[in-house]
């Protein structure tokens, strides 16, 4: 379980899989990562995250941006990510922590714009789930 | 889909289902073979929105977008009692990301022992990728950016009053609303001002390769062998977040409309709906910003060159933007109309005499900037009255991508890439192995076959070609 970039004409389309939802999203956080640098992130700060939506496609939409915007506007570059997910009102949840460094210790190599809804999927099936996305770069 | 070519530069796609207009795609035969990525069905879906009128547009250098496709142009009802909308996806990510040309008074001859030096000094000048601005913004100082653009840039010393005459809209949009634009979106934006930033986004020396219409050409100042610049960026984390949020909120706030979509990126707002109000005032922020941006750019181009030519002057042929929108007034079936016309990778190209063209350049008719990719020549055309009666004032914007960023590195290696530009003469500064292979000049289109397009067309027509001699990639 882990990450793969699959091929897409002008951007980067993600395919994320993992045990359960939120270690798919684990590893699409860590896609994020990759595309902007190759280098090995270490785990030096914390920043929390909340995030409420109405579905599970809009959620991962706004997990995927809040990276993008901590890269941009903190610096800070994802190395794990723990999170917790549960339904409440029916809103769909997802908090936890965001692992990770200084963007400006590590040599970066790619730049992302935004997480967009072109071509989003997630697929759930006896505890596989398939998370595909595609980042504007 | 029933798609049928009625001129050799222009392919219908037949009303059909849902859509509520035809769909006109200005393609040769050469160029439409290229087109395998999804994006004909793209104009097709964007066809189906309220409001469209006449017919979901794309151009010649078109490939797959979010929602809509790039190269896209479409245009909605804007009276007041209409069914028109708004749509952020139709406007991409990075709002008025632009292109705009330097014209320097140095030749080929005088630059060329010096375009090392020139090159060095550009990189030291200009952040690209993920690095921030020299310039560090309060919140404060942000908003009057986003509020005046290019006129906060003459009030703080970074433009002339030449430079401003020379942008589109005057680099400003007066319906900004920085109020409209988040807390995370302004984050963002206070250490990005005077950046490039990533992706497709350049900065190039370039030299005058070759004049096709000499009146135009000297009403733009343009000569052979002239050296120029051409920078390509846009709004950075500010646009691409404004996008960002209101594509969610109009979801939260519509999700009757939301539940229609085949793609989530054609979420729309009617403009009736203050949803709309805010995501235009939050753009048009946007676009002001990116105007900055460019000027700010500019500045620190002037810096570079006065160093290594001390007596050299470096205009503003003109600045314009190809992700926008726009209210503008055009003839729809005998009848004058006013339109909210969405450009997402399309550039305005408005013939002689048009009232918003600046007064210098009117009587030429509006500059058409079209970059190709690095190693590939650019363009410089002027707009044609083709444009207004068959695509809403608007032409092409780049060479378009044909290969994916994964077929770019599975086929090409970094070091090919360097020796072909370096046999070429081309100096490339700046992004990494991967970003270089990433944009090669054969991952893009044949930028020439996408010029013969327009021209046919009658949208632009050619005035001169320009070729690099060194790129700083973002």
């Amino acid at each position: 379980m882990g990450f793969t970039f699959l091929p897409h004409t002008a951007d980067l389309k993600v395919r994320a899989e993992g045990h359960s939802f939120v270690d798919a999203c684990n590893h699409a956080l860590q896609a994020i990562t990759r595309q902007v640098s190759e280098q090995h992130v270490q785990s030096k700060q914390v920043h929390s995250i909340s995030l409420s939506a109405h579905t599970k496609e809009a959620l991962l939409f706004d997990l995927l941006n809040e990276a993008i915007y901590l890269l941009d506007a903190k610096n800070f570059l994802i190395h794990n990510a723990t999170l917790h997910f549960h339904s409440e009102n029916g809103r769909v949840i997802l908090q936890g922590e965001l692992h990770g460094d200084d963007a400006g210790t590590y040599e970066t190599t790619g730049h992302i714009k935004a997480a967009t809804y072109h071509d989003m999927k997630i697929e759930e099936r006896d505890g596989h789930v398939v998370l595909e996305f595609v980042l504007d770069i | 889909m029933a798609n049928k070519r009625i001129a050799s530069a222009v392919l219908q796609i037949e009303k059909e289902g849902a859509m509520r207009v035809p769909g006109r795609v200005f393609l040769s035969e050469k160029l439409e073979s290229c087109i395998t990525d999804g994006s004909l069905d793209q104009v097709k879906n964007v066809a189906t929105l309220p409001g469209i009128v006449g017919a979901s547009i794309a151009m010649p250098d078109m490939h797959i977008g979010y929602g809509f496709p790039i190269g896209g142009v479409a245009a909605f009802d804007a009276a007041a009692e209409g069914e028109g909308i708004v749509s952020p996806g139709g406007i991409g990510f990075d709002i008025n990301c632009g292109v705009r040309l330097l014209l320097t008074s140095i030749t080929y001859e005088q630059a060329r022992p010096f375009l090392e030096a020139l090159m060095e000094l550009l990189v030291q000048a200009v952040p690209t990728g993920t690095s921030q601005g020299k310039l560090k913004l309060t919140h404060e100082e942000l908003a009057a950016v986003l509020r005046e653009g290019s006129g906060w840039a003459l009030r703080s010393g970074y433009a002339t009053q030449a430079d401003i005459d020379h942008t589109e809209s005057a680099g400003c949009m007066a319906s900004a609303a920085p109020s409209a634009v988040s807390h995370h979106a302004q984050d963002r934006g206070v250490h990005q001002l005077g950046t490039l930033g990533g992706g497709n986004h350049f900065l190039e020396v370039q030299r005058v390769d070759q004049i096709l219409s000499e009146s135009t050409a000297n009403a733009y100042g343009l000569r052979k062998d002239q050296i120029v610049v051409l920078i390509h960026c846009g709004s950075r984390g500010v646009g691409h977040q404004v996008c960002t949020d209101y594509v969610r909120a109009m979801e939260d706030a519509l999700p009757e409309v939301a539940a229609g979509l085949s793609d989530k990126n054609l979420m729309y707002a009617p403009l009736s709906h203050t949803l709309a109000k805010q995501y235009l005032g939050a753009m048009a922020a946007a676009a002001n910003f990116a105007w900055a941006n460019r000027q700010v750019i500019t500045y620190h181009v002037r810096k570079a060159f006065e160093r290594l030519f001390p007596n050299c002057s470096v205009t503003l042929l003109y600045d314009v933007s190809h992700n926008i929108a726009k209210f503008e007034n055009y003839v729809v079936d005998g009848e004058e109309r006013s339109l909210l016309v969405h450009r997402k990778g399309a550039t305005r190209a408005f013939p002689p005499h048009h009232p918003e063209i600046p007064l210098v350049l009117r009587s030429a008719g509006q500059p058409v900037l079209v970059p190709g990719s690095m190693g590939t020549s650019s363009w410089v055309l002027s707009g044609a009255l083709g444009s207004m009666t068959e695509s809403f004032g608007s032409c092409c914007h780049g060479a378009g991508r044909q290969w994916s960023r994964s077929k770019a590195l599975a086929e090409l290696s970094v070091n090919d890439v360097r020796r072909s530009l370096q046999e070429q003469g081309i100096l490339l500064r700046g992004s990494s192995s991967k970003g270089i292979v990433e944009e090669a000049p054969q991952a893009y289109k044949d930028i020439d076959e996408v010029i013969r397009v327009v021209a046919d067309a009658g949208l632009a027509v050619p005035v001169a070609r320009l070729v690099p001699l060194g790129v700083l990639k973002g």
